[in-house]
């Protein structure tokens, strides 16, 4: 589908509230991690509905799936062959199972191209149309490129958030929104 | 048995090559998603799987090291190629037969269109997915569907196929681009 135009964004805290009411979306694409000591890709499907999320990761052949979903009583990470896991937070179990950094309360935020709304942010640069291009938040430098309208909202396409030597890429090759 | 027949069908295999189309599908038999490339494969343990839309992504086996190489992520990862069979479908196709029946219960069925359908299960119970399933229509691999011990199948529909062809090595072999990062894991 040819990208439409960007249109630029005339009032940034309008665009952020825009961005932030969208909490029902799916994405799928991919999630690079690079570590000093552990490296690779998955493939990556996202599902968030208000505060809920089930994020779901394999590998290319879709083998060696983890998917990480929130329940009532924390977030849970299931993978195959193992006995479903329970944490209070979907990093510490990120970091358990797959050695990976993964931020993801903020991601939920960050994905949508706007800051996580209660920790401190300095936007260091924006794009031409005004979007986010390098945020600095929780420690992590994001960089965003490859924005594509999704409806009325300007949605990236690719992240990489970095921190100390942990650099993670986001790319997503597809939102999908439950009005759209 | 089930395990002789499915060597032979194998052995009888020495490369492969041809298209194929991914899809992803869960309990209720919805796709979830859709992808497609091309792929070849040679005994021993080399095989090229090249997945071309949406996304680019390349696992390629020269028998000595595996290369995951996603464009977009500007990466690729190197691993040693080991005898964990389990670790791509491709594996099994390409590598030595002789851990096939050490590694994997072996059943077989014969599917409506009258072709073969080889199950495998792995022995133990913390491997990358519940069950690989080979069709082959007589010697000709058709289809390989891999359960994932969390209620997804991935399928691949291969088509377009090249039996026991001869396959220039360099196909095996992984240039690493230049401005690419190499991570070995």
């Amino acid at each position: 589908c040819a990208r439409q135009p960007l249109q630029p964004v005339e009032d940034w805290e309008r665009h952020q509230a825009a961005a932030q009411r969208l909490n029902s979306w799916q994405l799928s694409g991919k999630l690079g991690a690079r570590l000093p000591d552990n490296s690779g890709s998955a493939r990556l499907r996202w599902h968030q509905d208000q505060s809920n999320y089930r994020i779901d990761l394999s590998g290319p052949f879709g083998q060696g799936r983890v998917i990480i979903e929130t329940t009532d009583s924390g977030v849970r990470l299931r993978q195959g062959g193992e006995p479903p896991l329970e944490a209070a937070s979907a990093e510490a179990l990120m970091w358990q199972t797959t050695g990976w950094r993964v931020p993801v309360a903020e991601l939920t935020y960050w994905v949508r191209g706007i800051p996580a709304p209660d920790s401190r942010h300095r936007i260091l640069e924006r794009t031409p149309q005004g979007l986010l291009k390098t945020l600095r938040q929780s420690g992590w430098t994001l960089h965003y490129s490859d924005y594509e309208a999704v409806g009325l909202l300007p949605l990236p396409g690719r992240i990489v958030a970095e921190r100390k030597d942990t650099r993670l890429t986001l790319i997503v090759y597809d939102w999908s929104l439950p009005e759209s | 048995d089930s395990t002789a027949e499915l060597r032979s069908r194998l052995d009888a295999m020495t490369s492969l090559q041809g298209e194929f189309t991914q899809v992803l599908i869960d309990m209720d038999g919805e796709v979830l998603e859709e992808s497609s490339g091309d792929f070849a494969m040679a005994r021993p343990g080399k095989f090229d799987w090249h997945t071309r839309e949406p996304f680019e992504q390349r696992l390629v086996s020269d028998h000595e090291s595996i290369w995951l190489y996603d464009p977009d992520l500007m990466q690729v990862t190197v691993r040693e190629f080991d005898e964990e069979l389990q670790d791509t479908p491709a594996l099994i196709l390409s590598d030595e037969l002789t851990a096939l029946n050490e590694q994997f219960e072996i059943t077989d069925t014969v599917t409506d269109e009258g072709w073969d359908a080889f199950r495998l299960e792995p022995k133990d119970d913390d491997s990358l997915f519940a069950a690989l399933v080979l069709t082959f229509d007589g010697n000709l691999l058709r289809e390989i569907r891999m359960d994932d011990n969390l209620d997804q199948i991935t399928r691949f529909t291969l088509s377009d196929l090249k039996r026991n062809e001869s396959i220039d090595d360099g196909r095996f072999t992984f240039e690493v681009p230049d401005g690419v990062d190499v991570l070995v894991d």
